[in-house]
């Protein structure tokens, strides 16, 4: 198993923060990031939003 | 007819107890008959990963879990950690949308989810080139608004996660290309509950394996009916939801006017325990018998002499469709969509939610009239052969696939 950092995947996310400490599995995480959407981002901004509300 | 490549997803652990999971074989079955191909998709029932059932693959959650809890953190989004429970579900469909990327979508010209959770989780990471359509076998919002009203909850709490819930069922059902569902009930619920445009929604009912169905009752079963007394069997999870608890007090009022009877319960559920309590606080040991998860329930049908499904929501459960194929006539609550499959008087007796007096005077009712149980019985098993059909179930199904193709071809075009 090719670990490396998470942050290499910072643009499946909406708050692009670092995490050092955050290693992944390249080959599933790799494989994952090729095979999404363009515009797929994390959270999904619509229960995001709702669950935002207090 | 051009031959698919489907992909039949679902939320909830593979296999699983339930209706979901035997509707989605059958399907798998009857699909491949027709050339179609067709994989599945789902939770997995053991250790926690997603998986691609019929091809042993699977992808343990620990790879994406972890990562995905480090930068969904409260620190960045303190609405998703807000709950522990939201928070669980939302990583959990987060990982399943992950792993269906894992497992690659591409090839699939249909997904055919079977709850909002996948549904929405499908719409997020499939291409515009694949067609989806939804299945909706039931309300999760109510419930899970059933399930927290029993907890003892701050009010805030409880409509937090209310709200949360009517927001997946909302934007789950919209999602799709097409939305279906077995009963007018849940068509008209989401439509007017959950604000789903109607054109969107199609409905026709469940289709029933009925050679499975026969096979099985053939093989028959160890259990008899006790000598002098008629059986009223009520196949079902024991979960507060099917409402248990009210046939037994229907029970109870029922044996201070006659003992003729005995009640199998067949299942197992959480509710299993407290449900055997009360029945034995009532006095009701040796007339209520808990038999368990069991394999042979159409074997069993064949013994007994009426139905039972007390439910508080339900929408086409296949135990009253086995039922009535059993020539059973049924008795059950007016929940959801269970009206659209018992009518009064015609192929069973329909009471109202929890009105124990009501359900009691039913069974009292077939009990005592054998010419009416007979009659009522005889018409469940003609309703079930003129509406269980699963040929005619798969073939509207493919109509819908299609309809979901050509939407997603025409996407494609004007991309």
């Amino acid at each position: 198993m090719r670990k490396i950092i998470g942050d290499l995947y910072n643009r499946l996310f909406q708050v692009q923060a670092s995490s050092p400490g955050a290693v992944i599995d390249y080959d599933v995480w790799n494989r994952i990031n090729e095979a999404l959407p363009e515009d797929y981002i994390l959270p999904d901004p619509r229960t995001a939003a709702e669950l935002l509300k207090p | 007819m051009a031959t698919l490549k489907v992909l039949l997803a679902c939320y909830w652990p593979l296999p699983h107890l339930g209706g979901v999971w035997p509707y989605m074989l059958q399907l798998k079955q009857q699909l491949e008959y027709r050339g179609h191909t067709v994989d599945i998709f789902g939770n997995g029932p053991d250790i926690p990963k997603y998986h691609m059932v019929n091809q042993n693959r699977g992808l343990l959650k620990d790879h994406i879990l972890p990562f995905l809890k480090v930068k969904l953190n409260n620190r960045s989004y303190p609405g998703i950690n807000s709950n522990s429970w939201l928070h669980t579900v939302e990583l959990d469909r987060y990982c399943m949308e992950l792993s269906a990327a894992y497992f690659g979508l591409d090839s699939y010209d249909v997904i055919h989810s079977q709850d909002v959770i996948s549904t929405l989780a499908m719409s997020r990471v499939k291409g515009k080139h694949t067609g989806l359509v939804a299945s909706i076998h039931g309300s999760l919002a109510r419930e899970v608004l059933y399930a927290v009203e029993k907890d003892n909850l701050e009010g805030s709490v409880r409509a937090k996660i209310s709200r949360y819930y009517r927001t997946l069922e909302h934007y789950g059902a919209v999602s799709s290309d097409i939305t279906i569902t077995s009963t007018e009930w849940m068509r008209n619920l989401l439509i007017q509950d959950f604000q789903v445009p109607a054109e969107q929604v199609v409905s026709f009912p469940y289709g029933l394996d009925t050679d499975t169905f026969y096979q099985i009752q053939a093989l028959g079963t160890e259990r008899t009916r006790p000598p002098g007394k008629k059986v009223i069997i009520c196949p079902a999870r024991l979960v507060s939801i099917k409402g248990i608890n009210f046939l037994i007090d229907a029970l109870a009022r029922l044996k201070r006017v006659r003992s003729d009877w005995v009640c199998w319960i067949v299942g197992d559920g959480d509710l299993r325990k407290p449900l055997q309590e009360q029945a034995k606080a009532l006095g009701l040991t040796q007339d209520v018998l808990f038999l368990g998860q069991r394999k042979d329930v159409p074997a069993l049908l064949t013994q007994a002499d009426i139905f039972a499904h007390p439910s508080l929501q339900d929408n086409q459960p296949f135990s009253v469709m086995e039922a009535q194929l059993a020539g059973l006539p049924c008795v059950v609550s007016n929940a959801g969509g269970l009206p659209e499959a018992v009518l009064h008087n015609v192929n069973g007796l329909v009471s109202p939610v929890g009105d124990v007096a009501t359900l009691s005077d039913h069974l009292h009712f077939l009990l005592a009239n054998d010419e009416s149980r007979q009659r009522l019985g005889q018409h469940a098993a003609e309703w079930a052969k003129e509406h269980w059909s699963l040929a005619t179930m798969t073939d509207r199904m493919v109509q819908q696939y299609e309809a979901a193709w050509n939407k997603a071809v025409w996407r494609m075009s004007h991309a």
